[in-house]
């Protein structure tokens, strides 16, 4: 099962949705939570023993910390310590659990990973940590929890919610709505239009690029790798937009994992549109806790003396920064490409911030408006380079593989050669992809300006609203990149 | 009264919806290449083979990639003086086999159709064979789901590209690969007594395969390419069952020490594919195997195979 | 109060400090500011921030972020 086949939207979801509105109102949790447990188990079997466990395991520790904070005669500092113990135990548990599964392969030793371990994981954590921090209240009902950590379709890739976001929403077991469904439709029609159309059509230049760089031109690597950065985002967002519309069928609002993310002013502000949630999740609770943590402060405290603020002000977000950017990288896979594919962010994202400031000066000094059309030209091919090289570096097999295919884009590059390289795709191919990308590209810009397309489709009258969807229906049948000849590509970030 | 409003608008909206997909699957409607897995490929195919001169090929070699890539009909004739053709494509199933060889006999008589094993485990199925159960199903009933993909052909006809031409293909079919990419796997056929089915559906397609090759009084002959990466002794076992059934000939080149593949320099991606060193290992063993157990004759002096002459120099050009 | 303005007005240049609710939402101050916000604030008032402070509750508005330094200061 995955969230992009038919099967999914055409079937286990309206079969989901029977159910859900036959039972009555109180126990609906209970047919949805019956739902992501089948659907958990269609994927990974009894791997769902693994994901059970991490449930309890929370539901303890957020059980524990309530009872300590209420009963024990420790006060202060005394409480503290002993909230961190419980708080450690259960993210030592949990987190063991994705290290084993995720990690271990390292040293040879290979599971089968349960499904969306990377996501729910996080979900554990954020909740134990809340609970902790006083937060959110420690969840009584086990139930509200499981459905938290294990709602159907953020379970293969995110986005990664908060318990305060989704918990109470689940369990509510609202009505369904007329409204919700034709507006989750809509927007699972419209992930379906971005994978099929777009991210499948191009995946096979993209396997032919980065499988056999050495065939082929600078020229044609470039496109493959522009081709795999296009691909990613088409396919993670178009997903993104099957889940949270799946959501929105119930009545669930799911945090957004994408804010056209190529629109960004620079790097930091990439990430703040571009997997959103794990970058919040990140800030949460990796960024502000190392910033603020004593031997941190400590270190800081001891370079003010030594250099003055100007240098000391840059320590505590550096170090956390770090610490940001290795886990970004880890998280994704046990491999050295992805831990410098964080790295490379780690220095960019450092040097964008030691420089902004002087930057700003010199252009208030030189009177260049920051604004103008050259500099947003500027800023945008400068972002473009930056994401490409990120993502050919996240995608090669080897840290070694990015160098060399980097090599030959900026050291091979002949205009001329890519006519000539066979990408696997031909004319209609790529032709089709280029409309696909524009016609997203201004969906993306009606979105940036605050339009909502969907509401503007909605406000036309019956016979044009219908013909729109029946055009979008219809193009996916048609011009879908799936069938004979295509490959069907299964979710990327299912994967991490 | 409001939610009956909402479902009139529902039913309506998928009562409009069903007979539109009614009203494409009319439009996308096919009257030949039905049982086709990838109509694009086979068409092209059809067409490249269609330009070669009316009875000229005594070989036809049918596969998927491997195929393309370990058969050099140049090279064939220039050392063994026998003229043949690659009707392989890119993860060529039987069905689309089936059909070429169907097409192709209409021009051609060969001696020999030679098929790569690697595609009988790609299965045979024409089309609603996902794993999207659903999809399959909607394919399986509307002809707009099996054939959406002729949308190139409508606008190809529109703007004059379309398919159809007759294209004439030097290399006879092979794809030339210079590139090197070890394979570093070790010893990989382990001797077995297991075997490893086909796919049900590849049995009945070689069955037809089988009935067509008699039909024209040729000679099937199976042959496993050197593939490190697809090859298995249990996949041998099972071809090698089924030859033995059906009185067909079975040559695993996996198993023939004296090819002489070395891994280090003969393949192009690290033991998936031969690459051009490999390829000519390959066709100068099969050449000699050929000559020997079918009799072909030498055709390299005829007149009426000049322009095979002139090819082979543009190969060696090639090799410089 | 005023010279958590004055702290608030050099971090977030330019903009409307006084008045502005909704400076985490707007992003206003991003988590690179929020920092520096913090150390001037625990340095100035004498308070310790721990991470669970920091959610956009109490840093909305230089009236939140008021309320939060008082009750920090109240807890000590």
């Amino acid at each position: 099962m995955s969230y992009h086949l038919l099967t999914y939207s055409l079937l286990f979801l309206p079969a989901v949705m029977l159910l859900y509105q036959l039972t009555p109102q109180k126990v609906r949790w209970i047919t949805l939570l019956a739902a992501d447990y089948i659907f958990f188990w269609l994927i990974s079997g009894g791997l769902i023993i693994w994901m059970l466990a991490a449930t309890l395991v929370t539901y303890v520790c957020g059980r524990v910390i309530a009872y300590v904070v209420e009963h024990s005669p420790a006060k202060g500092k005394e409480l503290v310590k002993q909230k961190r113990v419980i708080l450690g135990i259960g993210v030592i548990l949990t987190l063991g659990m994705l290290v084993v599964f995720k990690y271990l392969k390292v040293f040879g030793i290979t599971f089968i990973a349960p499904i969306g371990i990377s996501y729910y994981t996080l979900q554990t954590i954020s909740y134990m940590t809340d609970v902790y921090r006083g937060t959110v209240k420690a969840e009584t009902h086990i139930g509200r929890l499981a459905l938290y950590l294990s709602f159907f379709p953020q379970i293969m890739e995110g986005p990664i919610s908060r318990y305060s976001e989704t918990a109470h929403p689940l369990f509510s077991g609202k009505q369904l709505e007329f409204h919700n469904i034709a507006f989750g439709y809509q927007r699972i029609l419209w992930g379906l239009f971005k994978k099929m159309l777009i991210a499948d059509r191009l995946a096979p230049a993209v396997i032919k690029v980065f499988s056999g760089y050495e065939n082929y031109d600078g020229s044609a690597v470039a496109v493959g790798v522009v081709f795999y950065t296009i691909q990613l985002y088409m396919e993670f967002s178009g997903c993104m937009d099957i889940i949270i519309g799946t959501g929105e069928v119930f009545g669930i609002v799911l945090p957004e994992n994408f804010r056209q993310p190529f629109f960004a002013r620079n790097a930091s502000d990439f990430w703040r549109r571009w997997h959103i949630t794990l970058g919040t999740w990140l800030k949460d609770y990796v960024f502000y806790p190392v910033s603020l943590a004593k031997p941190v402060k400590k270190v800081a405290k001891s370079v003010k003396g030594k250099f003055g603020i100007g240098v000391s002000k840059f320590v505590a977000p550096t170090a956390a920064l770090f610490c940001v950017w290795l886990s970004n990288g880890i998280w994704h896979g046990a491999g050295w490409t992805y831990i410098f594919y964080g790295m490379y962010y780690f220095v960019l994202i450092f040097i964008e911030n030691i420089t902004e400031a002087p930057v700003k000066k010199f252009a208030e000094r030189k009177n260049i408006n920051m604004e103008g059309v050259a500099c947003k030209v500027l800023r945008g091919v400068k972002l473009f380079f930056i994401v490409n090289i990120g993502e050919l570096f996240f995608r090669a097999t080897s840290v070694a593989q990015g160098f060399s295919m980097l090599g030959r884009i900026f050291g091979k590059f002949h205009i001329s050669a890519l006519l000539e390289s066979n990408l696997g795709m031909d004319v209609y191919d790529v032709a089709l992809a280029f409309v696909g990308i524009v016609i997203v590209l201004l969906v993306d810009i009606l979105h940036e300006k605050g339009v909502s397309v969907r509401e503007k489709i909605a406000s036309l009258r019956l016979p044009l609203r219908w013909g729109v969807w029946y055009a979008v229906i219809l193009s996916v049948i048609i011009l879908g990149a799936y069938g004979a000849g295509y490959t069907v590509v299964d979710m990327i970030y299912a994967a991490y | 009264m409001k939610i009956n409003k909402n479902v009139v608008k529902s039913v309506g909206f998928l009562l409009g919806l069903f007979v539109l997909l009614l009203a494409m699957s009319a439009v996308f409607h096919r009257k030949n290449f039905v049982n086709v897995y990838d109509r694009e490929s086979v068409e092209r195919k059809i067409n490249e083979v269609d330009a070669e001169k009316d009875n000229s090929l005594e070989v036809l070699f049918c596969g998927d990639s491997e195929c393309y890539s370990s058969f050099c009909p140049t090279l064939l004739f220039s050392e063994f003086g026998h003229t043949s053709y690659v009707c392989g494509t890119s993860a060529q199933r039987l069905c689309d086999t089936y059909t070429i060889l169907e097409e192709v006999f209409k021009t051609q008589s060969p001696k020999v159709v030679v098929i790569e094993t690697n595609c009988f485990y790609r299965g045979a199925k024409s089309s609603g064979d996902s794993n999207d159960s659903v999809l399959n199903f909607l394919t399986n009933r509307f002809s707009v789901f099996a054939y959406h993909s002729d949308w190139k052909n409508f606008v190809g006809s529109f703007t004059g590209k379309g398919t159809g031409k007759k294209e004439k293909n030097d290399l006879k079919g092979f794809i030339v690969r210079n590139s090197v990419n070890p394979y570093k796997g070790g010893r990989y056929m382990v001797e077995c007594e297991d075997e490893e089915e086909f796919p049900t559906d590849t049995y009945t397609y070689l069955d037809k395969i089988l009935k067509l090759c008699n039909d024209n009084n040729t000679k099937l002959l199976l042959i496993s390419s050197p593939s490190p990466k697809n090859w298995t002794y249990a996949r041998h076992n099972s071809v090698k069952k089924w030859a033995n059934q059906s009185q067909v000939g079975y040559l695993d080149l996996n198993l023939q020490n004296n090819l002489g593949i070395d891994w280090d320099t003969d393949t192009k991606d690290g033991g998936d594919h031969v690459n051009y060193a490999g390829a000519k290992k390959v066709t100068r063993f099969i050449g000699a195997y050929l000559s020997e157990t079918y009799g072909l004759p030498d055709l390299r002096e005829e007149q009426d195979y000049a322009d095979w002459k002139e090819n082979c120099k543009a190969t060696y050009d090639l090799e410089k | 109060m005023e010279k958590l303005l004055e702290i608030l007005e050099e971090i977030a240049q330019g903009a409307d400090v006084r008045n502005c609710t909704t400076l985490i939402d707007d992003h206003i101050l991003d988590s690179f500011a929020i920092l520096s916000l913090v150390s001037e604030l625990e340095e100035e008032f004498d308070v310790e921030i721990s991470p669970a402070e920091l959610i956009p509750d109490n840093f909305n508005s230089a009236e939140k972020l008021w309320e939060m330094v008082c009750r920090l200061k109240g807890d000590n």
